[in-house]
């Protein structure tokens, strides 16, 4: 989506791309580096202690209507971000030939731990303003210094065990239980119980005739995990002063990625502040729960698996007859 | 009962959830000790991760501090940065500002942010957040984070500036947009002046500058030259040879200031977008004068 702006900006295209990476000075092998998924995966088995990386990015853009357009003193930059560490690097890009800037980006070890942001920047004078910002990349690379492949995850990790065993004093409480959800800490994590009779043997099931019921289980395991991961991002929104503020991390992804199902007539943010709001107030928390029933049920495909499970039971059911 | 820990320790943030139930932060309940450690990862026999001198910050700060608690905060804050010196990276670790709020020095977290007694909430308690929270409130790292955020280089002279006053903590520390450091230093240069008197003024210039900031680039207006990490690395070692003072004013690490040049484009620029700011409460006639 652009934003609205009392000014002329670029209506071209803006591209980023990471050219080559080089950790401490030694040319990364280019499989680290996935331009479809626009990932560096900067974690080498070899090499667990390095200092630097260096990136050499390329962004384009549109040459013919930068030249000719109302700007002046067009310039480019990179950036590199990463919030948990409270760290943003800007470097300057320098144009190669016209409509082509490049430059290098150095990550710091010390300074990041997850996820890096990289993004690109075309910035310029506008009617008499200095450094407005006319263009961005379309789209935003990830620096991941944890990744083995360069993959973007959305899943969410899961741990099959034994919620009877002595050493799990966590989930012990839950020993009947089939599955749980542990959604605070850096990571949600979704604990399937091995000591659940037949669950394991369902889920992992590859007989065709069981599929019908494993897609159902895990519908229905799903629609718990977005619910509760949902209710814990509630109460990570922070509302104390002023216009609620996204919360980062899984929670922000998970209210982006619910909100619009629990509250489908509002803008992203103007979901959040209803949301915020009714915790603030109190009111409208069950109203709340139906919505977000909804739109768990959506995420998690329900209707669709679990109304091919009641087909296929009925199917057998008259099959039985 | 254990006995107080030598080092910080790591405490996830699922084990300190468990641990912080509603009679432990109304202070009703004593924390479990025993099971906290437990629950602990150990972090290696470094001086910097020493439990001693961070208690001895937190007990001299209650002690000096008998008025408004809140003028704690710049004195404690300074001296816990240049005391634990860790990386940003380190700093990222949740579970170490748990350990530290937790188990180092509860009290000081009972001390300075138990709140009071409201019609929903007749038991004062204190926010889980500041003891197991985000960075801007968890007792500790905004202290911490205030410091990094806040300081020159070396010169931890603005970092007092921003901590005397709480809407810089509660809302200008949160922000995006200063970490870019010569942002952050104009912003304090319109607190050491008088352009901003009051918190409200101190909110209505974070949110112009964060509004402007999503069409202006800063970086372009105003370059920023790059921290020298070995500079910061270096001071990280020289912990073993410093004895942070409790009077004075200690040294932070010399990784480079914000160019002066570029602070210097800044300042006229907020003070712009602040004359133009509505601030709640302030009356139109003065909006027009300043």
């Amino acid at each position: 989506m652009k934003r609205l702006t009392p000014y002329p900006v670029l209506v071209g295209d803006v591209s980023l791309e990471v050219r080559e990476a080089r950790l401490d000075d030694i040319s990364l092998p280019f499989a680290m580096i996935s331009v479809p998924q626009r990932m560096v995966a900067l974690h080498q088995v070899e090499r667990e202690r390095w200092e630097t990386a260096r990136l050499s990015v390329r962004l384009r853009t549109p040459r013919q209507e930068l030249a000719s357009g109302p700007w002046r003193d067009e310039g480019c930059y990179a950036v590199l971000s990463e919030r948990r560490t409270n760290v943003r690097t800007t470097a300057r890009l320098h144009q190669e030939e016209p409509g082509i800037w490049t430059g290098d980006v150095v990550v710091h070890r010390d300074r990041h731990v997850g996820r890096v942001q990289l993004t690109g920047h075309v910035v310029a004078t506008v009617d008499g303003t200095a450094g407005r910002q006319i263009g961005t990349a379309d789209e935003t690379w990830t620096i991941d210094l944890k990744a083995r492949t360069p993959v973007k995850s959305t899943t969410i990790r899961t741990v099959w065990a034994d919620f009877g065993d002595e050493g799990n004093a966590r989930l012990r409480p839950f020993s009947a239980d089939p599955w749980t959800v542990e959604s605070v800490g850096e990571e949600p994590v979704l604990y399937l119980n091995k000591g659940f009779e037949g669950l394991s043997t369902m889920l992992e099931s590859s007989r065709s005739v069981d599929r019908a019921a494993r897609d159902a289980v895990s519908a229905q395991i799903a629609q718990d995990v977005w619910t509760s991961l949902f209710n814990s991002a509630v109460y990570a929104i922070d509302f104390e002063s002023g216009p609620p503020d996204w919360p980062g991390g899984w929670q922000e992804s998970v209210l982006k990625r619910l909100l619009s199902d629990v509250f489908p007539d509002r803008s992203p943010d103007d979901a959040l502040a209803e949301l915020a709001n009714r915790r603030r107030t109190g009111d409208g928390g069950s109203d709340l729960q139906t919505r977000l029933l909804h739109a768990a049920a959506k995420q998690a495909r329900l209707p669709r698996n679990l109304g091919a499970f009641i087909r296929t039971v009925r199917r057998s059911g008259q099959e039985n007859e | 009962m254990s006995t107080a820990p030598e080092r910080l320790a790591l405490l996830p943030d699922e084990a300190s959830a468990r641990f912080l139930t509603t009679p432990v932060l109304q202070d009703r309940e004593p924390l479990p000790v025993a099971a906290i450690d437990q629950a602990c990862e150990a972090l290696p026999h470094e001086l910097r991760w020493s439990a001693e001198p961070i208690r001895e910050l937190v007990d001299e700060a209650m002690k000096r501090f008998d008025g408004p608690r809140t003028e704690a905060d710049a004195w404690l804050s300074t001296r816990l940065h240049s005391t634990l010196r860790i990386t940003r990276g380190e700093a990222a670790d949740n579970r170490m500002w748990n350990h530290l709020a937790l188990r180092i020095a509860p009290d000081y977290v009972f001390w300075r942010h138990m709140g009071r007694a409201t019609k929903t909430q007749p038991i004062p308690t204190v926010n889980r957040s500041r003891f197991s929270g985000a960075f801007y409130s968890h007792a500790f790292a905004r202290l911490w984070w205030a410091a990094e955020l806040f300081r020159d280089g070396y010169d931890y002279a603005p970092v007092v500036l921003a901590c005397e006053n709480q809407d810089v903590l509660n809302t200008v520390l949160r922000l995006e947009v200063i970490l870019h450091r010569p942002t952050a230093q104009a912003m304090l240069k319109l607190l050491a002046d008088g352009t901003l008197r009051t918190g409200r003024d101190v909110n209505a210039l974070a949110q112009a500058v964060n509004t402007a900031g999503t069409t202006l680039f800063f970086e372009a207006l105003a370059p920023d030259a790059e921290p020298d990490p070995d500079a910061y690395l270096a001071w990280i070692e020289a912990l073993d040879s410093t004895l942070v003072p409790l009077d004075g004013m200690p040294d932070g690490p010399d990784d480079g200031r914000a160019p002066l040049g570029a602070v210097n484009t800044l300042v006229p620029i907020f003070k712009r977008l602040f004359a133009e700011a509505p601030v709640r409460g302030k009356e139109q006639k003065e909006a027009k004068d300043s």
